[in-house]
């Protein structure tokens, strides 16, 4: 995952999605507690049937797809942001029980649920004696 | 007076330093969400205008949108603040990209805006706030009184 990097003011980090439109990864909040993971992905403007989450060799994909409805005759005086089309996917480690992943979208939220497995929570700790 | 064709502009009391710390500096820190604030959008439609802003992740009641002055304020407190799992959760984020939990947008409205009749929503995590023209009859009107 992300490595610890050294921040320089004066270089742009490339790691960092932003809301202005240039980038095509969404900004991800990646929460951690002891049942698994909480991913939270920004999609404002996306709907339900416009997103697709797929699982393929522990790998999660998420895509958006925006569909273009513009209406014809609106001028844009100022654009902050357009909602673009996004591909992002996750590689799972295998504690992440694959069967019960789920996923809700909610005010422009995408947040996914990964728990772990349950012999992984219950696995007793082997300490060696040495 | 502004520029009536504008009609509607973000509200900027200190435009030349206003521009340099928006777009130079923005661009400067634009990959730090630590200085975020929420992308905005302006429609121009043949008689309203639409002004969108990007705000994932809140609820209709954190916001507060008020006209004085002719000034559109809109106001966001997270009444709220909870993480991914519910106050509960002992967990913690590994990660934070994004989460408002406070800002303040301004806009200059022009005298062609009406300020009578302004209607809000909040959809997918963006709020539209959709600001009627002032119609000829009325201008014509008010010139007659004069």
């Amino acid at each position: 995952m992300n490595k610890v990097q050294f921040y320089h003011p004066f270089m742009k980090r490339p790691d960092v999605p932003n809301f202005n439109g240039t980038s095509q990864i969404p900004p991800t909040n990646i929460f951690k507690s002891d049942d698994g993971y909480v991913l939270e992905i920004a999609v404002p403007g996306f709907k339900k049937e416009e997103i697709d989450i797929s699982l393929k060799d522990s790998k999660l994909s998420i895509k958006g797809k925006s569909e273009v409805t513009e209406e014809v005759e609106a001028k844009f005086v100022q654009r902050g942001f357009t909602k673009k089309s996004f591909d992002l996917s996750f590689g799972l480690s295998e504690q992440i029980d694959q069967e019960t992943i789920d996923a809700k979208i909610e005010n422009g939220v995408l947040k996914i649920t990964l728990r772990y497995k349950a012999e992984v929570k219950s696995a007793p700790k082997n300490i060696l004696i040495q | 007076m502004r520029n009536i064709s504008r009609g509607l502009a973000p509200f900027r009391p200190y435009r030349n330093l206003d521009t340099f710390f928006n777009q130079g500096l923005n661009q400067f820190w634009a990959n730090d969400s630590f200085f975020e604030v929420p992308a905005f959008n302006i429609k121009e439609l043949e008689d309203r205008y639409i002004v969108e802003l990007s705000a994932p992740g809140l609820e209709k009641q954190d916001f507060s949108i008020e006209v004085k002055d002719q000034t559109l304020t809109i106001k966001v407190k997270k009444e709220k603040i909870e993480n991914a799992e519910g106050d509960t959760s002992t967990g913690r984020y590994m990660k934070r990209e994004f989460g408002y939990q406070q800002f303040t947008r301004s806009f200059q409205l022009d005298k062609t805006i009406s300020t009578d009749d302004i209607q809000a929503s909040y959809t997918d995590g963006i709020l539209s706030v959709t600001l009627n023209k002032v119609t000829n009859a009325e201008i014509i009107r008010k010139v007659e009184i004069q």
